[in-house]
């Protein structure tokens, strides 16, 4: 049976919300693929051996305070990590562990760390009160966004953090409605070959299994295995596409009856 | 108090207690937040200009879940314990719901006389409320994921917590939860409660199976048994955490009913993991303060379950058994699952997790439905799932599939309507439901129930 290796970094410190649904639906939509998903889990950089011997890498959003101790730890293996972007293999970033692989890290007392430095973009703290939100009472709301090849991705966000990306830095994909990475130049996350940092949360695979179905299809192929040419979406593809595909178009009218909140990206849609 | 300072205070009260008296006989108009609400705005830190007697005992209960139980079993053994008590009313746990109880329970010259004052407060608050109560008792029974669009992390409520505490306080702990475990760490007045192994209760095993970071080291958490989503016996491989320190356990007989702690037993009233924490908290307050054995029993028999959390609704033939939770608190959706779990008869289960509407702007997070542990639902006689709601139906019936369970076996509503879960349910002969959702969606099926009734019988 053809396989993908999986390797889950900080699955008991990067859990925050719900992040493990990610792997849950990794795992279905391997099944789907008929590929067996071997998951390897590290708290540590030096515990997970070599990257290169894993297919994909995933890191959970995890809380600010965390962080810092995260950067550290990868520090310790910073070359091997950018080896294994840098050949194109996927690594998956969601949420606030995104500072961990931008440049500068700011927290709100003052102190400033240094990221892995490999997507150009620095990081800061987001004061509640500084949210654009009309209450000022919440850091989260529905997120959603269009890559550029019009793949949509739809789900939450919960920010901390505000992330500025740098000249020549590409995004992830644009907001059609949230906040993404700083609710002011319309950019969702950030991507360096095939390493993806996004805000959002659902969990994203359980939310949109028609991402991780690329993924594993491109994964496969770089292999040299041969993959089903079905559309990524059609509701063969998962077991569980049809109901995201359902949901997407229910969150979609949702979003589109909201009050329009100042400082919240709205694009007609 | 300078005496100009006093008789406006003395004004300020007597407007609270008249405000008390009027939300008393006004519908819609809460009567216990209001009367502390609007006193507060008139009096700048109004909570310490009351005044109660050098030896009235105050004791102020926090934490993400279980703070009302905690507070009426604590409450309750006051009670039995033949002491006087003044407490903030279910749910009314933030400033001006202290203020409101505060007011309904002193004379016109603001001294409240009681033995006890215990109070429920909410994380946000603590600080304020320690600042100006200043209790000599603070329990904190857990500091957990909750209501993340407002609370961003529990790292967050934790640093809020933190800032409440001072040495002169006896610290009540939950030694088995990280998070409050490390509210100890250097401090020398701390007393930790736990509970022992509660086998099978939300123990999980498997390769999506986590952990927790650690509060002050940030690595992770090596748990001997976990009881209930990263609560129970543990110690952080890294720093150390609660590697040395003595925890003074519950342990539950479930065959007997009897739970025993420190050496003495007691005949429990309720069973789960949950309300053990809570025993737990409460004995560890009664041995604080020297509460003989015969009255802690006095007050277990006595203590009722606040209403609204579990309630049992007929329909036709059918029972539905509601089962309260709070959306993006994941501990309230594991207790509701473990009591499905317990339950070995056939059923259908109906999950109405609901977008979240606390605040503004609404939105579909549903994603704290990952962290809980839905063990063997799926191998436990569940003829049915419906999963309904407006938007975020198809993602809970997604969790569902993500649990092994089959397509076939689930139903999707995209609508809040009871009206046709009720009719949906119509079409199974099963009679047992549990029902598991939030307090205003009950609300809706109580009435949808109502309506469906008197249809029934034209």
């Amino acid at each position: 049976m053809r396989e993908i290796n999986l390797l889950w970094m900080y699955p008991d410190i990067l859990n925050l919300h719900g992040d493990r649904g990610n792997i849950m639906a990794l795992m279905q939509i391997a099944e789907s693929l008929q590929v067996k998903l071997n998951v390897t889990k590290s708290n540590s950089a030096e515990g997970a051996g070599d990257f290169n011997d894993f297919d994909m890498v995933y890191f959970g959003a995890g809380q600010l305070r965390n962080m810092q101790a995260v950067a550290e730890d990868l520090k310790t293996r910073a070359d091997n990590i950018s080896s294994f972007v840098e050949s194109g293999k996927y690594v998956l970033v969601l949420g606030t562990t995104g500072c961990v692989f931008g440049k500068e890290i700011s927290f709100s007392g003052g102190e400033k760390c240094q990221g892995l430095g490999i997507l150009n973009m620095n990081a800061k703290e987001l004061e509640r009160t500084e949210m654009p939100m009309l209450t000022k009472e919440v850091y989260g709301d529905d997120i959603y966004c269009v890559c550029d090849d019009s793949t949509e991705i739809i789900g939450c966000q919960i920010q901390r953090m505000d992330f500025t990306l740098e000249q020549g830095q590409k995004p992830f994909a644009k907001v059609i409605y949230g906040y993404g990475n700083n609710c002011k130049d319309g950019t969702e996350g950030a991507v360096c070959n095939n390493l993806i940092f996004t805000n959002t949360m659902g969990p994203l695979m359980s939310c949109n299994p028609w991402l991780g179905r690329k993924i594993f299809e491109d994964i496969l192929q770089k292999k040299g295995e041969s993959v089903e040419n079905s559309p990524v979406d059609s509701p063969l593809s998962v077991s569980y596409m049809d109901y995201a595909v359902e949901s997407l178009k229910l969150k979609k009218q949702f979003i589109k009856e909201k009050k329009k909140l100042p400082g919240i990206i709205y694009k007609e849609f | 108090m300078g005496v100009l300072k006093s008789i406006y205070f003395g004004i300020v009260l007597i407007i609270g207690k008249i405000i008390l008296k009027l939300t008393a006989i006004m519908p819609g108009v809460s009567g216990t937040t209001w009367p502390g609400g609007i006193a507060g705005m008139l009096k700048k830190n109004i909570l310490s200009s009351f005044k109660y007697g050098d030896n009235t005992r105050v004791i102020v209960v926090t934490g993400t879940g279980g703070k009302t139980t905690t507070t009426g079993m604590i409450s309750q053994l006051v009670k039995s314990s033949g002491k006087s008590i003044c407490t903030n009313v279910e749910g009314a746990n933030m400033y001006r719901g202290v203020a409101t109880a505060f007011i309904g329970s002193s004379k016109l010259s603001g001294r409240i006389n009681a033995d006890y004052i215990v109070l429920e407060v909410d994380e946000r608050y603590l600080a304020m409320v320690c600042r100006e109560v200043k209790p000599q008792i603070l329990v904190v029974n857990n500091i957990l994921k909750d209501q993340s669009q407002r609370n961003g992390e529990p790292g967050v409520i934790l640093g809020k917590i933190s800032s409440a505490i001072n040495d002169s306080m006896l610290l009540v702990l939950n030694g088995d939860d990280p998070n409050v475990a490390s509210l100890g760490k250097g401090r020398k007045n701390v007393r930790y409660f736990g509970v022992e192994n509660q086998k099978g209760a939300g123990i999980e095993t498997g390769v999506t199976a986590v952990s927790s970071p650690c509060p002050v080291c940030g690595g992770a958490i090596e748990f001997e048994y976990d009881n209930l989503l990263n609560i129970g016996k543990f110690k952080c491989g890294k720093c150390g955490l609660m590697a040395d320190q003595t925890v003074n356990r519950v342990s539950f007989d479930k065959a007997t009913g009897i739970l025993s702690f420190m050496d003495k037993n007691y005949k429990a009233k309720f069973f789960t993991t949950d309300f053990m924490y809570c025993y737990s908290a409460m004995l560890t307050v009664a041995d604080a303060e020297g509460i003989d054995s015969q009255s802690i029993q006095k007050s277990i028999d006595a203590f009722k379950l606040p209403e609204g959390r579990v309630e049992v609704l007929k329909v036709g033939d059918k029972k539905i058994n509601y089962l309260r939770i709070k959306q993006e608190t994941p501990v309230t959706l594991q207790s509701a699952l473990n009591v499905v779990a317990r339950d070995r008869k056939p059923k259908i289960v109906v999950f109405d997790l609901s977008e979240v509407v606390d605040f503004t702007p609404n939105y579909t997070g549903m994603y704290y439905a990952y962290d809980c542990n839905f063990g063997d639902l799926p191998h436990n006689n569940v003829q049915r799932y419906i999963c309904m709601s407006k938007v975020i139906c198809y993602d809970t019936a997604t969790r569902l599939v993500l649990e092994g369970v089959s397509k076939d076996d689930i139903t999707v509503l995209p609508t809040a309507d009871y009206t046709l879960l009720l009719n949906e349910l119509e079409k199974y002969d099963c009679k047992n439901v549990y029902l598991l959702t939030w307090m205003h969606s009950y609300y809706d099926c109580v009435n949808s129930i109502e309506k469906y009734e008197k249809r029934m019988e034209q």
